[in-house]
């Protein structure tokens, strides 16, 4: 009987063997040198767009994210105690401390300011699916405009970086007023708010009317909720279900109407338009964008405007911004077998 | 690159692809006369047939674009996929089942309580949000038989007709949620193959 059959044999024994808890993993050779690789080229493409390269610290006070991201996010933050017993954070996304360290250092006078940066941030995931848990990420934020034409050049930033990666990249981009609007005129409680939250995140239209069916409200408003997690489509069908959605909510969808005006001809097949993009940051104000290519099955980049984080700070600047995970894509489907 | 579509091996896998035979998806029916997993339906669809408990696995990772899954299962994984539709098939109740006689009031109101399932998550869950403290004893087959030898004091599983209950003297204590089949995609190929998905989905709304 060798040793390593023995360790089975004594799954509750102290004979531990020297590993790595999950969600991490140890880089080298070739990932190592073809991460690199990609990070230098969409960093130059940062540089060469104005972009200035910021390092935030790799743990902050818990409150910072509280206050930035919102308590569910903060929660799932690596935390640990200082000397003076202040709870202190991980940091889960680079968005917050970038934010506070602006709103501290700066005044409306220095606006705008491009900041972009490489590094990990750290988050505790489900177990079992893959999910790594030091994460590899590099972004920009442009913070100090809140025009159309900021979200364009983020978004044709974005579209550049993800074409180092796949040609045939997709971005996907919604808008959370409507959502957030909809969901103001039905009366409902924290948890009914969560539970449809995570029904947009699935498109879960079913259990959706289950909940919207016995909470207090329009039926109009109902209906229109449930089917925007549906309301999918590339720019031009997106404009065409756009024209026919009640003149009353266009309001919510004219920014990115605009915003699709705006983008490079080039981007047109690229780019698709989801209203039940909401995401998972409560801090996002208006625009959400995801970022697809082959190589995973989830989303890459993630980002939005988030013109209200910085009253958290203290100062009142609309800024927009996104993260790529870089290395996360280290289980690639294989689909031509 | 085609399509490709985990089904599950089963009952519900065959009304899978009856429902897709009908909205003209598949051509003709994947042949099941050997052991192959893995079939090429026409130029653009790749059938993959799956155990019904790793489809959500195989649609959130990307391995495949699209599945067929229970509800249930969905909800057991708290799986990260778009549901894009309702299958209408695979109509069943997710819930609690204990011995005939015993008093469903008793039986929330005791301070512990062992459960015996196939789900333990959804009943971790359930016995929480009415604050009974749940033993959850992870079964993987015929569950009834855990509540008749009183291995537990009662089971959390998926009932369709009631029968099995009926035959091995159980009783329904109560409704979790209802399931049913449900088309599921990852969200990577959903955006990246747009026109194809909302074809299917069009096609089986029909």
């Amino acid at each position: 009987m060798n040793s390593k059959y023995l360790e089975f044999m004594l799954f509750d024994s102290d004979i531990d063997p020297i590993g790595l808890p999950n969600g991490v993993f140890f880089q080298g050779g070739n990932e190592l040198d073809k991460i690199k690789d990609v990070t230098s080229k969409i960093s130059r493409i940062f540089e060469k767009e104005g972009y200035q390269k910021v390092i935030p610290p790799a743990f902050e006070y818990y409150e910072t994210f509280e206050k930035g991201s919102g308590p569910d996010i903060a929660r799932r933050s690596f935390s640990f105690k200082d000397r003076d017993g202040k709870l202190l954070s991980l940091r889960y996304d680079m968005t917050t401390p970038i934010a506070r360290m602006t709103a501290m250092k700066y005044e409306n006078s220095h606006l705008p300011l491009k900041f972009y940066y490489w590094g990990d941030v750290f988050r505790d995931q489900p177990l079992h699916k893959g999910k790594l848990r030091q994460i590899q990420q590099l972004g920009i934020e442009l913070i100090g405009s809140s025009e159309v034409a900021a979200d364009a050049e983020v978004v044709s930033i974005l579209a550049k970086s993800l074409k180092m990666l796949d040609p045939h990249f997709r971005i996907v981009i919604g808008d959370v007023r409507l959502y957030r609007y909809l969901l103001s005129q039905l009366i409902l409680n924290e948890p009914q708010k969560e539970a449809i939250h995570a029904c947009f995140n699935k498109k879960d239209s079913i259990s959706l009317k289950q909940i919207l069916k016995d909470a207090p409200g329009s039926e109009e408003v109902k209906t229109i909720l449930t089917g925007l997690p549906k309301v999918v489509g590339n720019g031009a069908a997106f404009k065409k279900i756009a024209e026919e959605i009640n003149p009353k909510f266009i309001i919510y969808m004219e920014r990115l109407l605009h915003l699709l005006d705006l983008l490079p001809k080039d981007l047109a097949g690229h780019v698709v338009v989801d209203m039940g993009l909401i995401k998972d940051f409560n801090y996002y104000t208006s625009l959400t964008m995801e970022g697809y290519v082959e190589q995973a099955g989830h989303a890459i980049a993630n980002g939005g405007r988030y013109d209200e984080l910085f009253m958290s700070f203290g100062k009142n600047f609309p800024a927009i911004g996104f993260a790529i995970d870089i290395g996360s894509y280290h289980y690639t489907p294989i689909k031509d077998y | 690159m085609p399509v490709t579509i985990a089904l599950p091996k089963g009952k519900l896998g065959e009304d899978a692809e009856k429902a897709m035979i009908q909205s003209g998806i598949l051509g003709s029916v994947v042949p099941k006369d050997s052991r192959r997993l893995i079939f090429d339906m026409g130029q653009d669809i790749r059938v993959l047939l799956v155990r019904a408990w790793d489809v959500p696995t195989y649609v959130e990772m990307g391995a495949v674009d699209l599945g067929v899954c229970g509800k249930d299962d969905l909800v057991e994984h708290d799986a990260d996929v778009l549901e894009l539709l309702d299958m209408d098939f695979g109509h069943c109740k997710m819930c609690v089942a204990a011995n005939k006689h015993t008093r469903k009031e008793e039986l929330f109101s005791r301070s512990f309580v062992r459960v015996a399932t196939k789900y333990p998550n959804i009943a971790k869950k359930f016995f929480s949000t009415i604050s009974v403290q749940a033993e959850v004893i992870k079964l993987y087959g015929s569950v009834e038989l855990a509540s008749v030898t009183g291995l537990s004091d009662c089971i959390v599983d998926i009932v369709s007709s009631g029968g099995t209950l009926r035959e091995n003297g159980l009783e329904m204590m109560q409704e979790i949620f209802e399931s049913t089949a449900r088309l599921v995609a990852n969200r990577s190929s959903y955006y990246r193959n747009l026109d194809t998905i909302s074809r299917f989905v069009t096609l089986l709304t029909k």
